[in-house]
């Protein structure tokens, strides 16, 4: 399945925001004097599962906005946050028991996409020229998919 | 002092539980919303595109009241235990 262009930009920008976030988080620690080695590796972790998430949440999302019923769109959405929920325990548990990891270092980095995605949200919202060009992207989609079609018939 | 103990921790996993109860709020919600969305690019396929967009957005947003309980979960079972032990023996000591 080939994945969608607005999900692979989006999670480009969680990706980003992720890194800066774990910078300064780094830095927060460095400063309070409980930097070392867990800290990194309980950042890359957390960080890591966080956009993987994310990604895995978008995937769904392409998958359920297909579904012409409603309710198989529901369903789809429910279990796969479930099941992401389910990696996210699974992770900040091995967090809390392996002591090669920082437990609030795991745990600090899941938070990160909200503040991407208001800060985000923030940014859309000032400039129109953002939304014309998802617009823009769609229809060139539709209209590619419509060659498709035709091509087929 | 065992009994004490034993109250704190039974305590602690008794309230982890009850946090995980706010998992269920997000599962539900994302979901009415990508239904909602289904029927929004039904009736107008051009802006999919930016109705995709926003719903990732709404569904990250969304997603995090989830993650607050387990935060707090893991918090009450991993972090609470030693340190609400340690005060009861800083107290009685």
């Amino acid at each position: 399945m080939k994945v969608d262009k607005t999900i692979k930009r989006e999670s480009m920008y969680l990706l980003i925001g992720v890194v800066i976030l774990s910078a300064i988080m780094e830095a927060v620690f460095l400063i309070c004097g409980a930097f070392d080695y867990t800290v990194i590796l309980g950042n890359i972790l957390g960080g890591g599962i966080a956009v993987l998430n994310f990604f895995l949440m978008g995937i769904t999302l392409q998958k359920s906005l297909i579904d012409t019923e409603l309710k198989t769109a529901e369903n789809r959405m429910k279990i796969s946050q479930s099941f992401r929920f389910l990696m996210l325990i699974i992770v900040a548990v091995i967090g809390g028991v392996l002591p090669c990891f920082n437990i609030v270092a795991v745990v600090i980095p899941f938070f990160f996409p909200r503040i991407v995605m208001t800060i985000r949200g923030l940014k859309i919202k000032d400039s129109p020229k953002a939304n014309a060009e998802t617009t823009s992207e769609s229809e060139k989609d539709i209209a590619s998919s419509d060659d498709e079609g035709g091509d087929n018939e | 002092m065992e009994l004490a103990i034993g109250i704190i921790l039974g305590c602690c996993a008794l309230g982890a539980g009850i946090a995980m109860i706010a998992g269920i709020g997000p599962g539900i919600g994302e979901g009415y919303a990508v239904g909602q969305a289904c029927e929004a690019i039904g009736r107008q396929p051009e802006c999919k595109g930016s109705v995709t967009s926003t719903m990732l957005m709404g569904c990250a947003i969304a997603e995090s009241t989830g993650i607050y309980a387990l935060v707090i979960a893991i918090l009450l079972i991993f972090v609470a235990p030693s340190f609400l032990v340690g005060v009861l023996q800083g107290a009685v000591a």
